[in-house]
């Protein structure tokens, strides 16, 4: 297997404009981890329902939900992080629950900002303890991702010592150490989506020393018409009512020129690349038969 | 209330959504509609795609509202650390005070870098325009899904944290004292100790710092926070929820849009992008191709170019199906004052303050 394959290491992160599709393509390689026998966890951050709405749950919460059979997924809430992380600390139970229970430390925590992060690492820590291979973290948009895998050097200095510079420190090697964790980006052939890639590639490159993994490229459409038909389609003249017809083949096959020119654009970064189906904009995604195509070893 | 005639009512326009579906654009040609029926009117952006910020006339190096075009429209773009530091210089008056916070280098740390961050600044950033008095209409785009949630939260949080028995809680009953105080204060004793422990002594001492500035700023803080509150609760604001009809778009609308009402915020429009596939006269696509063989002559090959139309439009046919069916089930879980806004798939994104305008005449 690859290095970069999203299989070889057991954290693996993926991050992406909004809108470009991350949750599928990390839900789609969740479930074929799972026919391969091993034990995936999904890892969500944050308010967010496309993890419900892709395994089609109600609801998926700080507990692990399994959302397909052998298939877990959790979501990182901070509350219960802080409430885990309070009891683990403070061994009288009852001063522990008074400080976990304390609404105006929650109110103080909820209010200041890095809090949620830190305690995103906190239970990250702890998922990494546990069987979970592999541990798939779906990242918010481009920004996030970046401010989340730049902690360590954010509180550089601020906090010299103690718990949270230990935890702080421990991410900063794994994120260091490409076996054991990768950054995958996920990004579409379109005009933006390729732009923010090569910046936020770029950026990685010189200012984080993460893995980068296998750069997924979702929704390639096909061809409109086979190569073969090229010419008569360019040739081709139409009267009457087909003339609407033949001119939205026409447009069809210029997105898909167009998505080509875009891949091509993508060809400088030097990461190993999978490129990903259109699916159908009104059935739902079939993850299994994505998840094969998004997993598959031999390079494109 | 059509979505269009909401812009000629209210007084501020919340747009939420999901990523990639254009609500940028939608917010900008909902703007210049309202400037263009003679209102004063302020759009504030948040991560404008380049051609967009190009046709606004936005650089992108700061948060300033800038007049668009000859229209009475101005656009802002937020940038978290720009607005940060300016709302900063606004609200404290002492210039001592300002280059604590500045240089304080938690502060540094957090308005850079921290994603919530962008909450608090747009809050604050809109609480700035609606004060200003000086637009009859400010529309406001707000980040994708998730995020947006926590901008609408955002006032009503810090109002609680800033909520005299919390702060109390903190700083000791009555301590007007410094904010060391509340660190050695009774009723977050344990709790700062062993948070003290987690974070050092570094990170204590610049958070006390700044919460010894911060703390006297409060009550601004505070007051500036309910105001905004009292905006979005206020029936002169109207929240439309802007997505699209595929799958995943709206099941992440779905949870935008019950988020909202368990909120109790009213959704007055919705509006669905990319909502049909159009034919040449720009209405829906519904019908099969029903034309002879000859209506599509060429070389060799023309067969395979027959075929591969009828099927085309057999798929865009059966998607608009798919989609209009979609939508309805979508607008069923809403209040029947909700109106819909369709507008059609479009080839390639606006670019010029015309096309912009032009995409809500598309609607229906």
């Amino acid at each position: 297997m690859s290095p970069s394959h999203p299989y070889s290491s057991r954290l693996s992160f993926f991050t992406g404009k909004g809108g470009v599709g991350k949750s599928t393509v990390v839900a789609s390689l969740a479930v074929e981890a799972r026919r391969r026998g091993r034990t995936p966890l999904v890892v969500e951050l944050g308010h967010r329902a496309t993890m419900q709405a892709l395994f089609d749950v109600e609801h998926i919460g700080h507990d692990f939900v399994e959302v397909m059979d052998g298939v877990f997924a959790t979501n990182v809430d901070s509350d219960r992080a802080l409430a885990d992380y309070v009891r683990q600390h403070v061994r009288v139970g009852a001063l522990a629950n008074r400080i976990a229970g304390s609404e105006s430390l929650r109110r103080f925590f909820a209010a200041a900002p890095a809090v949620t992060e830190v305690l995103t690492l906190l239970r990250l820590e702890q998922l990494w303890s546990e069987r979970w291979d592999p541990i798939l973290v779906d990242l918010d948009a481009t920004g996030h991702a970046l401010m989340f895998l730049g902690l360590p050097s954010v509180f550089d200095g601020l906090v010299p010592e103690g718990p949270i510079r230990r935890l702080l420190d421990g991410f900063a090697s794994l994120l260091r150490d490409g076996d054991r964790s990768q950054l995958h980006l996920v990004t579409l052939p379109a005009q933006l989506p390729v732009q923010e890639t090569l910046e936020l590639h770029e950026r990685l490159k010189t200012e984080h020393s993460i893995r980068l993994g296998t750069l997924f490229v979702n929704r390639v459409r096909p061809p409109a018409i086979p190569e073969s038909a090229r010419a008569a389609l360019d040739a081709a003249v139409a009267t009457g009512p087909a003339e609407e017809d033949l001119a939205l083949l026409r447009a069809e096959q210029a997105r898909h020129d167009d998505a080509q020119r875009q891949l091509a654009r993508l060809a400088t970064i030097d990461m190993r690349q999978v490129r990903l189906p259109l699916e159908s904009p009104v059935e739902p995604v079939d993850l299994a038969a994505l998840g094969r195509i998004a997993a598959a070893e031999d390079d494109q | 209330m059509s979505v269009r005639a909401l812009a000629l009512d209210r007084s501020l326009v919340v747009c939420v959504g999901p990523g990639g579906v254009g609500k940028t654009t939608f917010g900008a040609a909902l703007a210049i509609h309202a400037a263009r029926a003679g209102r004063r009117t302020a759009v504030i952006t948040i991560d404008p795609a380049r051609r967009l910020a190009d046709a606004l006339g936005l650089d992108g190096l700061d948060d300033a509202l800038r007049p668009v075009g000859d229209l009475p429209l101005d656009a802002a773009m937020l940038e978290t650390k720009a607005s940060y530091d300016r709302l900063i210089e606004r609200v404290t008056d002492d210039p001592e005070a300002r280059d604590r916070i500045l240089n304080n280098r938690v502060y540094q740390s957090f308005s850079r870098t921290l994603a919530r961050s962008h909450a608090y600044v747009a809050m604050e950033r809109l609480h700035d325009v609606l004060t200003t008095g000086d637009y009859d209409l400010v529309v406001l785009d707000t980040p994708p899904t998730r995020s947006a949630l926590d901008i609408l939260d955002a006032p009503g949080r810090l109002v609680r944290f800033l909520d005299e028995r919390v702060l109390e809680a903190f700083l000791g009953a009555g301590a007007e004292g410094s904010a060391r105080a509340w660190i050695r204060a009774k009723g977050a004793e344990v709790a700062m100790r062993m948070f003290g422990a987690m974070a050092g002594d570094a990170l204590m001492e610049e958070l006390a710092a700044f919460f010894e500035v911060f703390f006297h700023l409060r009550k601004g803080f505070a007051q500036r926070a309910a105001r905004v509150l009292r905006t979005l609760e206020s029936p002169t604001t109207a929240f439309v929820l802007v997505t699209a009809p595929d799958v995943t778009h709206l099941s992440d609308a779905a949870y935008l849009r019950d988020g909202l009402i368990s909120r109790g915020t009213p959704i007055e429009g919705v509006v669905f992008n990319r909502a049909f596939h159009a034919g040449a006269d720009g209405s829906p696509l519904d019908r099969d191709a029903s034309w002879p063989d000859d209506a599509i002559e060429g070389p060799e090959g023309v067969d395979v170019v027959r075929d591969a139309a009828r099927a085309m439009r057999s798929r865009l046919v059966a998607e608009n199906r798919a989609f209009s069916d979609a939508i309805e089930a979508f607008m069923g879980k809403l209040p029947d004052a909700a109106e819909s806004l369709r507008l059609p798939a479009l080839r390639s994104g606006p670019a010029s303050l015309d096309a912009l305008a032009s995409l809500l005449d598309h609607g229906r």
